[in-house]
């Protein structure tokens, strides 16, 4: 894997070197798959699991339908089975008690509303590793694309499985992030009236890392994980801007959950190179039941977690804010900023107004929350 | 569509107007009056203020005297007055060139023939003493009589020729100079080492020695038995012009190859090229039905093959790994070889054990007269090459050797991963022979080549190949010789990847070839030429093993189970002259191949996917053991009918077994491919070929023209398993897919040898289809169903012109064009726990776009002066002048939940080279 991710790095210097390049373009894809798509894992910890079930879209089309009023269930091996409630579109849960049991297996059944039948194999739950460390180091790296030059931290994680015999891995991350609004306002105008008010400065966010980060112990000299990169958080965005925590999920998956997850790797993060292997319909373990001939994507695991978080704070030294750039305006007088409405303003020394974006004095305005995230140190 | 049609009318045209050309010098009118005027007088009148010229043995008119007085009289006429009651003949060409003949016998092939040797020559000829002298002093020098063999041999027996063809000046055989009788109509050509074996029966004859570039010797002789004739041909004065190798004259219309493909060394060098670096493989890629998966790819796909199914060797030694530079150069320095062959159908019956084709690379044996140097530069690469005598006229030595300077460019670029990277390649070749006498002679030959390379990373990737093969040309009698041969050959191939301490690591793969094998060649009469011998090769393959490189390392020591076999052949092989119109090839190689031990096979539970879990047994092989044995027998069959001395019709079938393949799942074989025996569980690959050739040279010009039709069949072709690990993989036959091939085409081609304007154009219509239909569908591609191959590129156009100004300048152009190769695209895209996935189906339905090319050099020769120093060569090229971004792939990659198409252009913009080439001496001093 790693000697395939390193040829995409040379198609980049290429560009340099040769002066050879990638272009956009978007070839005409006349065909189309109506496919049903299932996820969904269920864990050790406590629920709700949740399950999502969609249906896959044009090339270039929007995001994906959901697959609403299905029938959801989850069946052990021992005959148990729970059913699953739909709270929002496709999205499926268990009930908050409901939690896996190591060593036990699962399918899910799933009966869409046009009747059809679809059924997972059964998946065994199988028992992860504490996550040892989860470290960073502050590196300069070189934008494949663009050739560009990075700042910022590399995460890696150690892992000590030396007791189990666990060898396929994956990782989910959570980041969040503090940001704090550069600005700070003395008055809103809502169009009728001048409001003092102030508006929250000190906000969180959180985003999923869309990556995926899998690994395997069959080469190594035990189940132990040494300083495997999980993703690379940069300087050109907000993140760093002063407080970052990566929240780290570890997964134990099986030889065929793996090969699954590898192949949606070599799909999606190593092509372009001069040695793209040929990318392929990766298919899961969900089955049409009526019609076996029918191909379902997605994947139906269930494995035990387990987590690590790692704060880390601004790097030193004069690196760019990653903020967009705020933009201000000056006024000398109320009349003149009637027109622009509402508006957020301040009085500079000089008597005159300044007017912010609403991006550069509310945190809330782009999404973030103002309360401090659990677990925050 | 249109666009191709309309290149194929142009050439067509083309055609036509070089006979128009022709037809114009019958309007020369001729005003003349005199009595008893020498003729050749009144050829010299005629010759004034015009661009015709005679040339003609003076022998035969000097008799001649001319009482005339003609006023507008056409020349045909004239010449028909004249020349019909001296029973001689004549013949125009298109330069204005009128050759006198004496006899008609000679409006044969020997004519057609005759007429092109002396048209290469007058078309790069001046107004000069030099050909003021050489007029008069024609070819033909029927000086003495030579007596072969003992007079008193009785009656009208068979007795053999033999003997050498060399130059010289330097003693270099003269590989494919064809000797003929002329009298008989029958001839043969020269071998690698120049040697040649002619049956005829006794009697006296004129025997004719021709090879381009040099001067034909016509000798008398009486064949009295058995006897041997060396012949040393020096270069023609006006050779001048041409560089260094001398062109194999393969006679397309009476030669018995169906698809052989031939370069000669002037036509690659000439050709504008990427980096300023002459590749022999990449300019075969101008040649119809050979292509590669992309632009600097690679790995060669001859005729729908798969890369792994052609044989490169170099005087013997395979070579199995091509690429320098990840594929952007071939390994092969172009300075020290002299002769290329290549063969995508019909293989003769000597070579074996890859179906699609054979590239066969002949170095130079070094001069045995003089030492002398060459070199070049350009903007990667900057070689030398000496040669010269060990002992004067009995041995002689090369030595070539390339290296790579582009580690010191890096160096320059001021950026931090490019400062971080290196890359350094060079190889070497080495050719030692000695004639012990004038039946044994000993040739050794090394070879290496070396990659190391490292890109904006800490992977440091190193490859070499080195090999060796000795040489031993024995000649029993005049009729039967041998070629001894030991061949070795080693390829190493190292990855260690330094990225990580914790996760450093060293991959390692070797692969080991040792041959012996003996060739026989046999004449027992006139109409019979037959070769036989046999071949053993001892392969060991080390898949290779993983090692950490330091403590800390997470990897453990992971080694592999080497894998050995013995691939043994034997064949036999005749060429057999039926009579004048037909002649027919047959061969027959039977191949065996045993694998063996030590080493462990795990058996697998029947009609099951091969797992862990279906293991039922599992046998240990001692040392040399067998574990498994396959054979084959290869066959060879062509017919040659020759339907005139201008066209000729042939057919062929052929079947070959292959024992080796890369394990290589990328599009395009990436320099880390592995190379894989077959075992227990992967069956031999089997091809065969059906093929028809028509071939037609046309009278009056140099142009040769070949239509070829081709179906082949590939039986037990590998793939893999989608996802598989083809590198750490202790298993792989649980990964192999076993699947059926057929490819098909046809190729037409016209080519025009000599003149001002040379050069070529083809058109080839191919396709390269593949079926995997497995137990299970992780062992089924596409359904089961006939899917494009990575390589499938139905329509390809190559145009190959060289423009010569002077002798000193000349300009070339190549086009290219192909249809895209196919692709796998996306089909939908979903989500899948907050990823965008994209969603693909059958795999190359879809093509990504058209690939069409021009490239155009200008080269310049040093002066012409006779007594220098050095001679110099500029070469300025400019490859993809329109700049045009050729997609290498197209892939789809997603951002933010949107899905964005990407091309990959390798050389987006015209890449403007400039490389110098020097040698000691003037410029025909080789």
């Amino acid at each position: 894997m790693q000697v395939i991710k390193t040829w995409i790095k040379w198609v980049g210097l290429f560009c340099i070197f040769l002066q050879s390049c990638i272009y956009e373009y978007n070839p005409e894809l006349s065909k189309y798959n109506d496919l049903l798509v299932v996820y969904g894992m269920i864990t050790n910890a406590k629920g709700p699991h949740e399950i999502n079930l969609t249906r896959t879209t044009t090339v270039y089309g929007n995001k994906s339908q959901p697959e609403t009023n299905a029938n959801v269930t989850i069946t052990d091996d021992k005959g148990n089975s729970i059913k699953l409630i739909e709270k929002g579109k496709g999205n499926y849960f268990t009930p908050d008690n409901f939690v896996g049991i190591i060593g036990d297996s699962y399918k899910i059944s799933i009966t869409i509303s046009n009747g059809k039948h679809y059924e997972s194999d059964f998946v065994k739950m199988v028992d992860v590793p504490q996550i040892k460390d989860v470290t960073t180091e502050y590196q300069t790296k070189m934008d494949s694309k663009t050739g560009a030059e990075l700042k910022g931290y590399q995460f890696y994680i150690d892992v000590d499985g030396s007791a189990g015999a666990q060898k396929y891995y994956r990782w989910e991350m959570e980041e969040t992030w503090e940001i704090s609004m550069p600005y700070n306002i003395n008055f809103y105008w809502n169009g009728d009236t001048l409001v003092e008010k102030t508006f929250p400065k000190r906000c969180w966010r959180h985003a999923k890392v869309n990556e995926i980060i899998i690994a395997n112990t069959l080469d190594y000299q035990s189940n132990t994980i040494k300083k495997l990169p999980l993703n690379y958080t940069t300087t050109e965005t907000e993140r760093l801007s002063i407080k970052y925590r990566l929240w780290v999920n570890q997964y134990a998956l099986s030889e065929k959950s793996y090969l699954y997850w590898k192949g949606q790797v070599e799909n999606s993060q190593q092509q372009g190179s001069l040695y793209d292997k040929q990318p392929y319909q990766v298919i899961g373990n969900i089955k049409c039941i009526d019609n076996p001939s029918e191909i379902v994507l997605g994947i139906f695991e269930a494995s035990a977690i387990s987590s690590k978080q790692v704060f880390i704070k601004r790097p030193q030294g004069n690196i760019p804010y990653g903020f967009e750039t705020c933009e201000s305006f000056q006024y000398s007088a109320l009349s003149d900023i009637e027109k622009r409405m509402p508006y957020y303003a301040s009085f500079s020394l000089l008597d005159s107004i300044i007017v912010r974006s609403k991006n550069c004095v509310d945190c809330t305005a782009t999404g973030s929350i103002p309360t401090m995230p659990d677990n925050w140190e | 569509m249109n666009y191709r049609k309309l290149i194929f009318i142009l050439l067509i045209i083309n055609a036509f107007c070089l006979s128009k050309t022709v037809a114009q010098k019958d309007e020369i009118k001729i005003n003349f009056a005199g009595s008893n005027v020498p003729f050749i007088e009144f050829l010299k009148e005629i010759e004034k203020n015009r661009t015709i010229k005679f040339y003609f043995n003076p022998f035969w008119i000097d008799s001649i005297k001319l009482s005339v007085n003609y006023k507008n009289t056409p020349l045909i006429q004239v010449l028909n007055e004249v020349l019909i009651p001296y029973n001689l003949h004549y013949y125009i060409d298109d330069q204005g060139n009128v050759i006198l003949t004496k006899e008609k016998s000679i409006q044969s092939t020997l004519t057609e023939e005759y007429i092109t040797a002396n048209a290469e020559r007058n078309s790069t000829e001046d107004n000069t003493d030099i050909s003021e002298k050489y007029k008069y002093n024609e070819n033909q020098e029927v000086d003495e009589v030579i007596s072969i063999g003992t007079k008193n041999n009785k009656g009208n027996s068979i007795a053999t020729i033999i003997g050498y063809i060399k130059d010289v000046d330097n003693g270099e055989p003269l590989t494919g100079a064809t000797i003929f009788i002329e009298e008989l109509k029958t001839g043969t050509i020269a071998d690698a080492d120049g040697y040649y074996m002619l049956s005829i029966k006794t009697g006296t004859y004129h025997i004719i020695y021709r090879t381009f570039g040099m001067k034909t010797i016509k000798k008398e002789i009486v064949v009295n038995s058995d006897g041997q004739l060396n012949i040393n041909l020096s270069k023609e004065l006006v050779s001048l012009t041409e560089v260094v190798v001398r062109q194999d004259k393969y006679n397309n219309i009476r030669g018995m190859q169906i698809g052989l493909e031939k370069l000669t060394m002037k036509e690659i060098k000439e050709l504008p090229l990427a980096v300023g670096e002459s590749d022999i493989l990449k300019a075969s890629l101008m040649l119809p039905g050979i292509q590669t998966v992309g632009e600097s790819a690679a790995g060669y796909n001859v005729r729908g093959g798969s890369a792994d199914q052609n044989l490169f060797i170099i005087n013997s030694v395979p070579v199995f790994n091509t690429s320098h530079m990840f594929g952007f150069f071939s390994t092969f320095n172009p300075e020290v070889i002299k002769d290329f062959k290549l063969f995508k159908s019909n293989i003769p019956v000597e070579y074996g054990g890859r179906i699609s084709s054979v590239f066969d690379i002949q170095t130079k044996q070094g001069n045995k007269k003089n030492f002398t140097m060459k070199g070049g530069i350009s903007p990667v690469t900057a070689k030398l090459s000496f040669e010269g005598p060990l002992i004067k006229d009995k041995s002689s030595f090369i030595l070539g050797i390339r290296s790579t300077y582009s580690d010191w460019i890096l160096k320059q670029i001021q950026n931090p991963a490019i400062k971080n990277s290196n890359v350094y390649f060079n190889d070497i070749i080495a050719n030692i022979n000695y004639e012990i006498n004038d039946n044994n002679q000993l040739t050794l030959f090394g070879y290496y080549s070396k990659d190391n390379y490292k890109l904006a990373s800490d992977i440091n990737y190193n490859y070499y190949n080195y090999g060796s093969s000795l040489n031993w040309k024995h000649i029993f009698t005049k009729r039967f010789y041998s070629n001894i041969t030991a061949v070795l050959s080693d390829y190493h191939l190292e990855v260690t990847n330094n990225t990580l301490v914790e996760s450093a690591y060293k991959f390692k793969h070797n692969v080991k070839y040792y041959e012996i094998n003996e060739a026989f060649n046999y004449l027992p009469n006139t109409k019979h030429e037959i070769k036989f011998g046999f071949s053993s090769i001892f392969h060991k393959i080390d898949p290779g093993s993983y090692q950490p490189i330091n403590e800390e390392s997470v990897y453990k020591n992971k080694t592999f189970e080497t894998e050995s076999a013995m691939e043994s052949a034997v064949y036999i092989g005749d060429m057999f002259e039926i009579n004048q119109k037909f002649s027919a090839e047959g061969g027959l190689r039977y191949t065996f191949f045993n694998y063996l031990g030590p080493k462990t096979v795990y058996s697998y539970l029947e009609n099951s996917i091969k797992s862990t879990s279906t293991i039922t047994d599992t046998t240990y092989y001692e040392n040399f053991e067998s574990i498994k044995k396959y054979s084959g027998l290869d066959i060879r069959l062509s017919f040659r009918y020759l339907i005139n001395n201008l066209n000729s019709l042939k057919i062929g079938y052929s079947r070959i077994n292959q024992y080796l393949f890369l394990l290589s799942n990328t599009v395009s074989i990436s320099p880390t491919d592995r190379w894989k025996l077959c075992d227990p569980y992967t069956k031999p690959i089997v091809g065969d070929q059906y093929n028809v050739g028509y071939y037609r040279n046309f009278n009056n010009t140099n142009l040769e023209a070949s239509a070829e039709i081709y179906y082949k069949e590939n039986k037990n072709v590998p793939d893999f398993k989608n996802g598989a690990d083809l590198v750490k993989n202790e298993n792989i036959e649980r990964d192999i897919l076993s699947g059926f091939g057929r490819n098909y085409g046809i190729e037409l081609m016209i080519k025009k040898n000599n003149g001002k304007l040379s050069g070529w154009a083809n058109y080839s219509y191919s396709r390269s289809e593949m079926k995997f239909k497995g137990k299970s569908m992780e062992e089924t591609i596409n359904n089961g169903e006939f899917y494009p191959a990575n390589y499938d590129k139905p329509h390809n156009v190559n145009i190959v012109t060289n423009l010569r100004l002077n002798r000193r300048l000349s300009f070339s152009t190549n086009f290219t064009y192909s249809t895209g190769r196919p692709a796998t695209y996306p089909v939908s895209k979903y989500e899948l726990n907050g990823n965008t996935i994209i969603d693909f189906s059958n795999r190359n339905a879809e093509r990504i776009p058209d690939y069409w090319r021009v490239d155009a050099s200008i080269n310049l020769e040093g002066n012409l002066e006779r007594k220098k120093v050095a001679h110099s060569f500029w070469m300025l090229s400019v490859y993809n002048l329109t700049g045009r971004k050729n997609a290498y792939s197209v892939y789809f990659e997603q951002e933010k939940g949107k899905v964005k198409g990407y091309k990959l252009a390798i050389y987006g913009v015209p890449i403007f080279t400039i490389s110098y080439n020097f040698k000691l001496g003037n410029y025909a001093s080789n």
